[in-house]
């Protein structure tokens, strides 16, 4: 690491404790906490790959191994940073500056910049990350698996009475996963989706991954456009971008995401990885609507809760799948249609759910 | 369910889309029309230049409700946009970062070829053949050869291939094509494992085109080929223009030889080697071995060979009155 990122980090953390939100990031785990989480997901798993009559691929993937308990605190974008900067390279450019992405609960959906003395925050909401994981987890329990015959006809394979309950069940979690979200920036406040590491939840994690990257990605296009160079506040202000800067950063987070995964060979080695990269995007810009509707329909919501600065996200959706067409064609649309309907036909379950737990409050 | 479209312009498919109802599939031909071919870049240039290709049991399963494909029916106004549905996206402003970006990201990263060339490749196994025949049929020769050549470009099975080309090399024989034609025989012939009765035809077009072109020797080659292969009719055929070929050249003893070859056989090819014969003895004097040829011929009911060699008779000179010897009639 850098000795400019490298002390762009300090910063970030004495930023952090300056505001009283370090607790937020640094949670404490000990390495018995660990092994009973682990545990738990274990188990999780087979129950979940048992409901649905799928092969449960944990062990293939972690090759058994049960993992330590992180000693340092966790960097939860460090990986998806260094895949993006990697993609960059790859693509011929130089990074012009420090940059360094973590987590501030700064209650935007969308990520915020600071320009600090030693380069450029790129700040995520708190609980986001967890959140996309959690949603894409929902969105794959709700779809059904089709094979082909020996002659070459689609077949679906029935849904179990079990596996309705497990999808219905994590329907109404989900509702409660995003109103908990919105009123109290942390998801888990609402519930948690069940772990699934059949081929049908890695597919979530995948989309979920490629959703946060885009995120991600969609903050170094500002930073990589320059828009974040033209005002600088002091560092306690957020740098502000122009509604026409956001649709330029969410096509440079696109092609950097879409690079980023083309460079990962477990990613690029699935015929589909395309669909699920944009899938991610969609289901990003997805999320973003359904904030959008609640922050207008539902009264009686705090102003403070939801903060808004971009442009409408069909809007966003709408040039972004513009720019794809173009540079790859209509097909690349196939999963995000299929996860932006699904994930509508969940939309008035969460306008529901919000004011009653607006009430248990 | 999933849409196909083909062009007959370069027989490639140029567009692969998933539509979920009517309207979206109707868009397709417009998108199609506006498509580059993503693999050769040539652009449609009106809706007879397309053919779309659907799965028979994805249609099915949309009027039986048993398609996976999307359940829903209605999008909802909530998303439409998501779907590219309702208002014109607008166009996102680039500076000079985005622009470089996106023209790197083009050069370096478009992986839809080859996505493009396995479903062009798929689609020309299973159906380039059948729509350059049908192309043949209706006199379009050059769409007729792109996709015959595109079938023979992936084709694996030794008879499917040497049909392919066979075919390719009439269309090209037709666009007047010879040289390239003589290619494609050639490559049909190439095919060692094809059915016999492919072969065959293949030689028996080669060889009349090389001797066009002057290649004596290749086509004599040609139709010991087509001699060697032993199919019934075929070869006897070979023979009989083999024996013209000689004829021609001036081998007379060996073109008659390939005639009474032929001529020991049954069908068509005894009939043109009876008349060869028949004009091989009249142009040796022997007017009555002439007759008894050309008589032969003229019995068949073969097309342009019986009436030929009745003309023949009618022309030469009556044969003498038998004389029986110590016997008058």
């Amino acid at each position: 690491m850098s000795s400019a990122r490298a002390a762009l980090i300090r910063e970030y953390w004495s930023l952090l404790e300056a505001d009283g939100v370090d607790h937020l990031i640094r949670p404490a785990i000990t390495a018995d906490e660990h092994a009973r989480l682990v545990g738990r997901i274990r188990n999780q798993a087979e129950r979940t790959a048992a409901v649905h009559g799928a092969q449960n691929l944990l062990a293939e993937y972690t090759g058994g191994k049960r993992g330590e308990a992180p000693s340092e605190p966790r960097d939860a974008y460090a990986e998806t940073a260094g895949r993006i900067e990697a993609a960059l390279q790859a693509l011929g450019f130089d990074l012009p500056g420090t940059v360094y992405v973590g987590e501030y609960p700064h209650q935007s959906f969308n990520a915020q910049a600071r320009s600090m003395h030693n380069g450029t925050l790129l700040l995520i909401n708190t609980g986001l990350h967890y959140l996309i994981y959690e949603v894409a987890l929902a969105l794959s329990t709700s779809a059904g698996v089709a094979e082909r015959t020996h002659d070459s006809r689609i077949r679906v394979r029935k849904t179990s009475r079990d596996a309705r309950r497990h999808q219905a069940a994590a329907a109404t979690t989900l509702a409660n996963e995003l109103a908990a979200y919105i009123l109290h920036t942390d998801s888990r406040r609402g519930g948690k989706q069940q772990v699934d590491t059949t081929a049908r939840g890695f597919l979530g994690y995948l989309l979920a991954e490629s959703a946060a990257t885009f995120a991600v990605a969609h903050e170094y296009g500002h930073f990589l456009a320059g828009h974040l160079e033209r005002r600088r506040p002091n560092e306690r202000e957020w740098l502000l971008k122009s509604r026409e800067q956001e649709f330029e950063a969410d096509e440079i987070g696109m092609l950097l995401t879409l690079k980023a995964h083309e460079l990962d060979p477990d990613i690029a080695a699935l015929s589909f990885w395309k669909q699920v990269t944009v899938g991610g995007a969609f289901l990003f810009f997805g999320l973003d609507h359904l904030l959008n509707r609640i922050r207008a329909e539902v009264d009686d919501l705090p102003a403070a809760l939801i903060v808004s600065d971009h442009p409408p996200s069909d809007a966003r959706a709408a040039a972004l799948r513009r720019t794809l067409s173009e540079l790859e064609g209509p097909d690349i649309f196939q999963l995000a249609d299929a996860y932006v309907l699904t994930r509508a036909g969940h939309e008035d379950e969460v306008l529901a759910s919000v004011p009653r737990l607006l009430r248990e409050q | 369910m999933n849409v196909f479209v083909l062009s007959h312009r370069c027989a490639h498919c140029i567009l692969h889309q998933a539509v979920y109802g009517e309207d979206e599939y109707l868009a397709v031909f417009e998108t199609a029309l506006a498509t580059r071919c993503p693999l050769c870049g040539v652009r449609p240039r009106s809706n007879d230049d397309l053919v779309v290709l659907l799965f028979e049991d994805e249609v099915e399963g949309i009027h039986t409700g048993a398609s996976p494909w999307r359940k829903t029916g209605q999008v909802p106004k909530a998303v439409s946009r998501f779907l590219g549905v309702g208002d014109a996206a607008r166009t996102t402003g680039r500076g000079d970062f985005a622009t470089s970006l996106r023209d790197r990201y083009s050069q370096t990263s478009n992986r839809r070829t080859p996505d493009y060339q396995e479903f062009s490749d798929h689609w020309a196994k299973t159906v380039g053949f059948q729509f350059g025949d049908e192309a043949y049929e209706t006199g379009d020769f050059a769409r007729a050869a792109l996709w015959f050549e595109r079938a023979a470009g992936v084709l694996e099975d030794p008879t499917h291939l040497a049909v392919a080309q066979t075919h390719l090399g009439l269309a090209l024989q037709e666009l007047g094509e010879n040289h390239k034609a003589v290619s494609a025989f050639r490559a049909a012939l190439d095919c060692k494992r094809a059915d016999r009765t492919v072969l065959v035809v293949a030689a028996q077009q080669l060889a009349p085109m090389l001797k066009e072109l002057g290649d004596i020797d290749g086509a004599r080659d040609a139709y010991r080929i087509a001699m060697e292969l032993n199919v019934s009719g075929s070869s006897e055929t070979a023979a009989v223009d083999l024996g013209v070929l000689e004829y021609d050249e001036g081998n007379q003893a060996t073109a008659k030889a390939l005639w009474d070859q032929a001529y020991r056989s049954s069908g068509d090819a005894k009939a043109g080697a009876a008349h060869n014969l028949g004009w091989y003895w009249e142009q040796a004097g022997d007017l009555e071995q002439a007759r008894r040829y050309y008589k032969v011929a003229a019995k068949s009911s073969v097309e342009k060979v019986a009436p030929r060699a009745a003309d023949r008779l009618r022309v030469l000179p009556p044969a003498p009155p038998r004389r029986f010897f110590g016997r008058k009639r």
